[in-house]
């Protein structure tokens, strides 16, 4: 029993993980990546970043601008996101989607909205 | 259509709602108790998260509402079982960022 | 998937063997934490970091020294002495338990007490005094006790302090209990102490600036703005802890007691400057 759910959480951590297709977001889903991400419970995205119109941004992360150049693989800011410390071990970053911070769609509006910046 | 026939299918239909009423229940005790057992196994690394959860798959539960503690009791059990990798990571892990050795 | 998995084996044997040479003394880790914050703040006068977030932003400081005409615990700390004072039912007080009946001895908690093998932390042995002498003892967060336990810090002033961890298996074994709960990652968020006060002090997270590992001890109790009234170390460890959605431990719980071990020898040398306020 103990494995199966083991193993069933590795195939969600592997599904999550696996690209996939992305369709062009709607200006909802931007704005519900942008809510998600100032939120205090979902990405506090602000405790640590600077970005947008956020107001009182920390200053432990670097700035969130130019996403698109920064990142042009969505696939690799997703598994950044994911787990950060995958990346680099000393990273301050929640593993946000292997913690269960935000679900694999709370993420990806994450980015449709950052893919804006 | 025999006699037996109907009897048997009385017995499925009857059992189909007996079933469709432990099950749910079941489920959520199932997942409820894996879930508690799993936060115990964190330590001194439980995470409130979990906790929050446990608690709302109780009260969904004492609501009847078993589909939905079940739900909880699951999300419970996956956050408890990345505390517990948390705890196993972090036995060595520490030293990364430890002043001295 | 795979890949994955040779990647997390591959560092779980690197990872392997710095800790089988583990080993620097208390003393090691003190003097490399002096050096790792003056390379970090070279401007910062090693004495400052009593004042932890203060020392790093002259704003925030200037502040927090305007305010201190009237410090909000003032009344706490003359409450504290009276009870200080006060004798219990049978007749003894406070002084009874303590060395030099109290007055000055904040710079020397926590301890390691040789004979029950356990850290004893300046609230506990309050307590202990209580118990000793039949009262029911006090919760340990806040109110009465934070109250005596920063009218004595009080009697301490400018006194630096002297943590010993001795050469005891098991002295060592409490200051490396303490040492690992620092350094490790806990809670959903998956922070440790030292995320913020090793590896980002002088950073802001959102509007707080996070303050450095040393020192940290030296201003407590504190009154935090926030609380409204004073609290203890431990009420600030589980606060800590509930912040990055860890499930805090027990004030006084052996795991608090050995981290107020490790981190206030890590202070070794700086002033006890309770009872002080923050945010």
């Amino acid at each position: 029993m103990r494995k199966t759910i083991i193993a069933m959480s590795f195939t969600t951590l592997a599904l999550g993980a696996a690209p996939h297709v992305v369709a062009e977001p709607s200006q909802a889903d931007i704005d519900r990546g942008k809510e998600l991400a100032f939120s205090r419970k979902d990405g506090n995205c602000l405790a640590c970043h600077k970005m947008d119109d956020g107001k009182l941004t920390g200053t432990i992360g670097p700035e969130l601008v130019d996403m698109k150049t920064r990142y042009p693989d969505r696939e690799m800011l997703f598994k950044r996101i994911w787990d950060e410390t995958k990346f680099n071990p000393v990273t301050v970053m929640p593993p946000f989607g292997k913690h269960m911070i935000m679900s694999k769609d709370e993420i990806n509006r994450v980015i449709d909205y950052l893919y804006t910046l | 259509m025999s006699r037996s026939t109907v009897t048997f299918g009385m017995v499925i239909a009857l059992s189909i709602p007996l079933f469709a009423q432990a099950g749910p229940k079941d489920d959520f005790e199932k997942a409820y108790s894996q879930a508690e057992r799993t936060h115990q196994e964190a330590g001194t690394f439980q995470w409130t998260t979990t906790s929050d959860r446990l608690k709302a798959a109780q009260e969904a539960a004492g609501a009847g509402d078993y589909d939905a503690a079940a739900r909880l009791a699951r999300d419970a059990l996956e956050l408890a079982q990345q505390s517990v990798a948390q705890q196993q990571d972090q036995k060595e892990a520490w030293r990364i960022t430890a002043i001295g050795d | 998937m795979l890949k994955a998995k040779v990647i997390l084996v591959a560092l779980g044997a690197a990872l392997a063997v710095p800790a089988a040479m583990a080993g620097s003394t208390p003393e090691e880790d003190r003097k490399e934490a002096v050096e790792y914050f003056k390379q970090m703040f070279p401007d910062v006068p090693y004495e400052e970091y009593v004042n932890g977030q203060y020392a790093l932003d002259e704003d925030r400081r200037s502040q927090w020294e305007s305010l201190q005409d009237f410090p909000p615990y003032e009344f706490a700390v003359a409450e504290g002495k009276e009870m200080f004072e006060t004798p219990f039912a049978n007749g003894k007080t406070y002084a009874s338990c303590f060395e030099n009946d109290g007055i000055g001895v904040r710079q020397n908690y926590p301890y390691f007490d040789e004979k029950n093998n356990e850290v004893i932390t300046l609230e506990l042995a309050i307590n202990r005094c209580r118990e000793a002498n039949g009262e029911q003892p006090l919760k340990y967060k806040k109110g009465n006790i934070a109250s005596i336990s920063a009218y004595m810090a009080s009697t301490s002033q400018g006194k630096k302090f002297n943590i010993k961890v001795q050469d005891s298996a098991e002295a060592q074994a409490a200051y490396q209990a303490g040492k690992e709960f620092y350094y490790s990652r806990r809670g959903q968020l998956n922070f440790s102490c030292a995320s913020c006060h090793v590896q980002n002090p002088g950073n802001w997270i959102r509007a707080d600036l996070l303050s450095p590992a040393l020192g940290q001890p030296s201003n407590f109790p504190v009154h935090r703005s926030k609380w409204g009234e004073l609290g203890t170390l431990h009420r600030r460890f589980a606060g800590c802890n509930r912040n990055v959605r860890a499930e805090p431990l027990p004030a006084q719980s052996t795991e608090y007691r050995n981290l107020e071990f490790f981190l206030t020898y890590m202070s070794n040398g700086l002033p006890v400057v309770g009872p002080s306020t923050r945010p």
